[in-house]
């Protein structure tokens, strides 16, 4: 029964949606205003209620709608029964029309604004293409006849908390992103791209940027902690996926700023809102379609992928189109000025932004090429893209102490001297006290001092600034702890491992048993360099019910960094990761500094 | 209407020039969307797996006719062999068993039976007839790492000195094995000669 409640929940929201966006070839929308924002609340309500009827269909065990037959089973716990809802392909991307979905209705509040109702058709126009999406090509409620008797297994390395809370946060990004996309578009309809429209687009750009942030930093905390490979980043063709959309999520947040602030920039704001979303949707497209090989393909089905392609066509190639055809002329700002700086910041975001999808699509250039099958390395996107992002870091401390519209190198260089010291001592700090790729961190560590010296020293920087650029540079020194300054050694069972300043004792083999998996830990004795026990690790080699091998990682988390062991078959690998969980907190800390940028002046 | 290439060249150079800069985004995008919508359309190869090139990694199975004795990559010596991972279960694998039994005139074919029981590999084989010299039971299975398996069937080609030289995750069929197991069977023949 919920199988089909839920499909009906689809069509009639289908319906909704495609009759609001047939309001798109009239210029009387004004007389409807409330026919469509009703219409998109309704639709709103019944995607929510079509994800609500597959999660009861996945707690109830009703193994014959096939979506949950093969990703639940009857022991699998209640969280990952609900959480996996959207783990696979068809409950995903339902989760996206719903997350599209109440988007639309919460911006339905302004619908007596002409803008925002052309908008809103926009958006019912995207809908209506991603639940056509969900009800042709991956219909969640299929039902198989005979049900089995259980179902498949949820792969084991899914089934962790963290991972229940990353797609709908990443999902909250990507779709998020789709308002600012229709908002543009009626911008450029209405010729009306000027600071109350950027006022107007905030919100709907700050509340995607902070979710996308979230997410990307959830996923990351998911890899190093389960995947047992001590990394957090892998340059894996689905992170690209969710890199690209915030590279130029990040560019069109800073250029908005300038829009709401100077009324300039509109063309740039116009096309980075257009681009965000394309970006989205080619992330979507990449991991959907199964065209790059991946760690994570979750499905590959060129039918679906060609329907992916599809709706970037319309969506995308209409949307540049009217970019094409309406782009808003306006003065160039002046390049020492604080909207020159952030202007030239956001070109060099573009620049990263291109640079990651070029590396992500080469293989597949490459094979027509006649190259053969070739993976592009992790390598590619530490030379290209980490420079260029070093540079908008200067730009992103440099932009603090510019002024608005003009500025000049006598006044600037004083307010410059505080920092440039500061970011002097940093570095030179880690010259002397840092022992491996001295210069290297040295670099990435002042860039992080410079990007906080440069806000403190100003006067009257908003919190939400603050917040966003300090995440930053706590990014940069969890990725200078965890990738350059990480330790390493193996030992078999039975010796005592010496890493840096901590012994690890074996203690031997015990048993674990859970709810999906049975296995072997090796018990761990870490202690400090004068004997003192800190604790006891116990990393696991887990077999789950589904049969697959899950070698999970036990971590101690110390002051200056975690330390990280992994059971392999030879024995056990014990890793130091200093500063690793700046990572996670810059990126909590920048999300929330998006989310501050809401609060009005 | 005949035109020299330069004059060509000038006539899309002037072209180009007068594109306003606000058309740039959208010949771009559109030239991306080819990209993507070309790449759906051109056959797909997936890249090398890191295994071609190495030598077997090592694994000792029991035998499905005797528990007693094993499979392991020492049996690979001597000859090519090929090295098909299946289970009873896999619809593609039994599509595919007509094949392997053709081609096992020309080639030993050793089977591993992945995640399968004895009872229900000794039925399908009496079913579908038995291409290979021997076959060991992957219960576990522990070949999923170490051989690299993400599903049945897969098809390794292993030369006379046990390395391995290719590899197929998908279903042979008989263009893959005239086209590419063949002729590559046929190299290592020849080289084992020399």
């Amino acid at each position: 029964m919920l199988g089909e409640l839920g499909l009906l929940c689809v069509i009639v929201a289908f319906a909704c949606t495609l009759a609001c966006a047939l309001f798109l070839t009239t210029s009387k929308r004004g007389d409807y205003a409330g026919l469509i924002a009703g219409c998109l609340r309704v639709a709103a309500a019944l995607t929510l209620g079509a994800l609500t009827a597959l999660m009861g269909a996945r707690v109830w065990d009703d193994f014959s709608v096939s979506a949950v037959a093969a990703h639940s089973n009857r022991a699998l716990p209640l969280l990952y029964k609900i959480a996996g809802s959207w783990g696979a392909h068809e409950g995903s991307m339902l989760l996206w029309c719903a997350v599209m979905a109440c988007f639309a209705a919460v911006l339905s509040r302004q619908a007596r604004n002409e803008l925002v109702l052309t908008a809103l058709c926009v958006q019912a126009a995207l809908l209506a293409g991603a639940l056509a999406f969900v009800l042709f090509a991956s219909n969640p409620f299929t039902r198989q006849i005979p049900p089995p008797l259980d179902g498949q297994a949820l792969t084991p390395l899914l089934q962790d908390v963290a991972l229940a809370a990353h797609p709908p946060m990443l999902y909250l990004g990507y779709v998020g992103f789709s308002v600012v996309f229709s908002l543009a578009c009626a911008g450029l309809w209405h010729k009306r791209l000027d600071s109350d429209w950027a006022r107007m687009a905030r919100p709907w750009i700050c509340v995607p940027w902070a979710a996308l942030t979230l997410g990307i930093g959830l996923g990351s905390w998911w890899a190093y902690r389960v995947l047992g490979w001590g990394g957090f980043w892998f340059w894996d063709p689905v992170e690209n996926a969710s890199l690209l959309p915030w590279l130029a999520g990040t560019a069109l947040l800073h250029v908005s700023r300038v829009l709401e602030k100077r009324g300039m920039l509109a063309a740039a704001t116009a096309l980075l809102a257009i681009l965000t979303f394309a970006m989205s949707l080619i992330g979507t497209f990449l991991v959907r379609s199964g065209l790059v090989t991946s760690v994570h393909s979750f499905a590959s089905d060129p039918a679906r992928g060609a329907y992916i392609l599809g709706y970037f066509a319309v969506s995308v190639g209409g949307a540049l189109t009217l970019f094409a055809w309406r782009a808003p002329g306006g003065p160039r700002p002046q390049p020492l000025s604080r909207e020159g700086v952030m202007l030239m910041g956001a070109v060099l975001l573009g620049i990263a932004c291109a640079t990651v999808l070029l590396g992500t699509l080469y293989p597949m250039l490459a094979e027509w090429l006649g190259e053969g099958g070739i993976a592009v390395g992790a390598l590619y996107f530490q030379m290209t893209v980490l420079p260029v992002l070093g540079l908008c870091v200067v730009l992103a401390g440099l932009a603090q102490r510019l002024r608005w519209e003009r500025d000049n190198f006598s006044r600037l260089a004083p307010a410059l001297v505080n920092p440039a010291l500061a970011t002097l001592a940093g570095g030179l700090i880690v010259l002397t006290l840092a022992t491996r790729e001295v210069a290297l961190a040295a670099v990435c560590i002042a860039l992080a001092v410079w990007m906080v010296a440069a806000l403190l020293f100003r006067p009257r920087a908003r919190l939400s600034v603050m917040l966003a650029h300090g995440g930053a540079a706590l990014v940069i020194l969890g990725m200078v702890g965890a990738g350059l300054w990480q330790s390493a050694a193996h030992g078999a069972p039975g010796q005592a491992l010496k890493l840096g300043p901590y012994t690890a004792i074996y203690e031997g083999m015990e048993p674990v048993l859970g709810p999906t998996y049975h296995g072997q830990g090796a018990r761990l004795r870490i202690e400090d360099a004068h004997g003192m026990v800190l604790g006891s690790l116990t990393p696991q080699l887990r077999m789950y019910d589904g049969g697959e091998h899950v070698a999970t990682p036990a971590i101690l988390p110390r002051l200056w960094g975690d330390i990280y062991a992994v059971a392999t078959p030879e024995g056990v690998e014990l890793r130091l990761e200093p500063l690793i969980y700046a990572l996670w907190l810059g990126c909590a800390l920048a999300a929330s500094g998006g989310l501050l940028a809401l609060r009005r002046r | 209407m005949n035109m020299a290439l330069p004059d060509v060249i000038q006539i899309i150079r002037e072209h180009v020039r007068t594109i306003p800069p606000r058309m740039i985004p959208l010949a771009i995008a559109i030239g991306l969307g080819l990209v993507m919508a070309l790449s759906l359309l051109l056959p797909h190869r997936a890249p090398p797996s890191p295994l071609v090139g190495r030598i077997l990694p090592s694994f000792m199975l029991p035998r499905v006719d005797d528990i007693h004795k094993s499979l392991m990559p020492r049996d690979f010596y001597g000859q090519p062999a090929l090295l098909n991972v299946f289970s009873s279960w896999c619809v593609p694998c039994r599509a595919e068993q007509p094949l392997l039994m053709q081609l096992s005139g020309k080639v030993r074919i050793y089977g591993i039976a992945w995640r399968d029981t004895a009872e229900n590999v000794s039925a399908y084989l009496s079913e579908t007839g038995n291409p290979y010299q021997a076959v060991a039971l992957d219960k576990i299975p522990v070949t999923t790492v170490t051989l690299g398996i993400f599903g049945v069937p897969t098809t390794y080609l292993v030369d006379e000195k046990g390395v391995i030289r290719a590899k197929w995750d998908t279903p042979l069929d008989q263009q893959m094995i005239d086209k590419e197991l063949l002729p590559k069977l046929e190299e290592i023949q020849a080289n084992a000669k020399k």
